[in-house]
């Protein structure tokens, strides 16, 4: 029953977001809708494995899909910059854990979680998985992409 | 219809291989995997149809709602300085990197911002789309690389590190 309640929750949270317009609207959506309902009493009835694993395989298919032989071919003449890209993010990514560990005292795991540069629902889902509270990586992940969305736009029309 | 068909099969065999083999991440890496190795072999890329997709994210919010209690506040609340000192430790680090990648490799300004910036691979190349002076092939396929090694590096770091002594 109290599966059936969340879900219902998250379901009407997920469309209110995702009919706003918010970047990962359905997902923080859904968060909020089904944590307004599990912080309110014990969570009986967790989700099924099998829905779980679904949803997985969707996120894995979606990623999946992106995968296109012209972005295949750009990489060649793009691997100076993303592989500067990828030290660089990781090396920050990973600093930045360190000091959430050494300062803020938060778990080791969900600090690499959080401060990991995305995507917001694979880290979640993998940090699911893993066993770790999900709710400090998510605000993170979503406070990172509410600062990205209002600042680099206007930003890069600037710089135009 | 074939192709539909062809692009679930792949990603129902590829998500159980992974969880059966024991791969980290095994369900997302092993259905990316499969998916993305039989759109470049067949040209098959159907995406997953829109209310999957959002099912998906629907159930991953189930998840993280789930893990809310009565203490989910106060945590977040405690929280917030740290999260504000990273996101502004991140800003300035894409600021550095997006110069770096403009002076070195001669990437324009506005594509070495959006390609060094970790925002959603959706968002940066409807941004790059909508700006001239920028390369959203470059933009979209920096971030895809991005996403693909987090989602595939990740759970090798979590088992990495499932054994280390953590101070939360």
């Amino acid at each position: 029953m109290d599966l059936l309640q969340r879900g219902i929750a998250a379901l009407i949270g997920a469309v209110v977001l995702e009919s706003a317009g918010l970047p990962a609207g359905a997902l923080i959506g859904a968060a909020l809708g089904a944590g307004v309902v599990a912080s309110r009493g014990a969570v009986r009835t967790p989700t099924p494995r099998w829905v779980r694993l679904a949803a997985f395989m969707v996120l894995g298919w979606l990623l999946g899909s992106r995968v296109d032989a012209d972005a295949l071919a750009a990489i060649p003449d793009l691997a100076g910059p993303i592989v500067v890209i990828l030290v660089v993010l990781g090396a920050a990514s990973a600093a930045m854990s360190v000091g959430l560990v050494r300062l803020a005292g938060w778990p080791l795991r969900t600090a690499i979680l959080a401060a990991s540069p995305g995507g917001i629902a694979e880290i979640i889902a993998l940090g699911a998985v893993a066993g770790e509270a999900g709710e400090r990586i998510a605000a993170l992940h979503l406070l990172r992409l509410a600062a990205i969305l209002l600042i680099v736009p206007p930003l890069a029309l600037m710089l135009d | 219809m074939v192709e539909v068909a062809g692009v679930v099969a792949a990603a129902l065999v590829g998500g159980w291989l992974g969880q059966r083999l024991a791969l980290p991440g095994g369900t997302i890496v092993g259905a990316l995997a499969a998916v993305a190795a039989l759109g470049l072999a067949a040209g098959w890329r159907t995406p997953p149809p829109e209310p999957l997709r959002l099912g998906a994210f629907v159930v991953v919010g189930v998840l993280l709602g789930e893990s809310f209690d009565a203490h989910t506040r106060t945590s977040l609340r405690r929280a917030a300085v740290p999260m504000a000192a990273v996101v502004i430790a991140m800003a300035a680090a894409v600021a550095a990197l997006a110069w770096a990648l403009h002076a070195a490799f001669g990437l324009g300004v506005v594509t070495a911002l959006l390609a060094a910036t970790p925002g959603g691979l959706t968002n940066m190349v409807a941004v790059a789309l909508s700006i001239g002076s920028s390369d959203p092939l470059a933009v979209g396929t920096v971030h895809l690389v991005r996403v693909l090694v987090v989602v595939t590096a990740m759970p090798l770091v979590l088992r990495w590190t499932q054994h280390r002594p953590s101070s939360g």
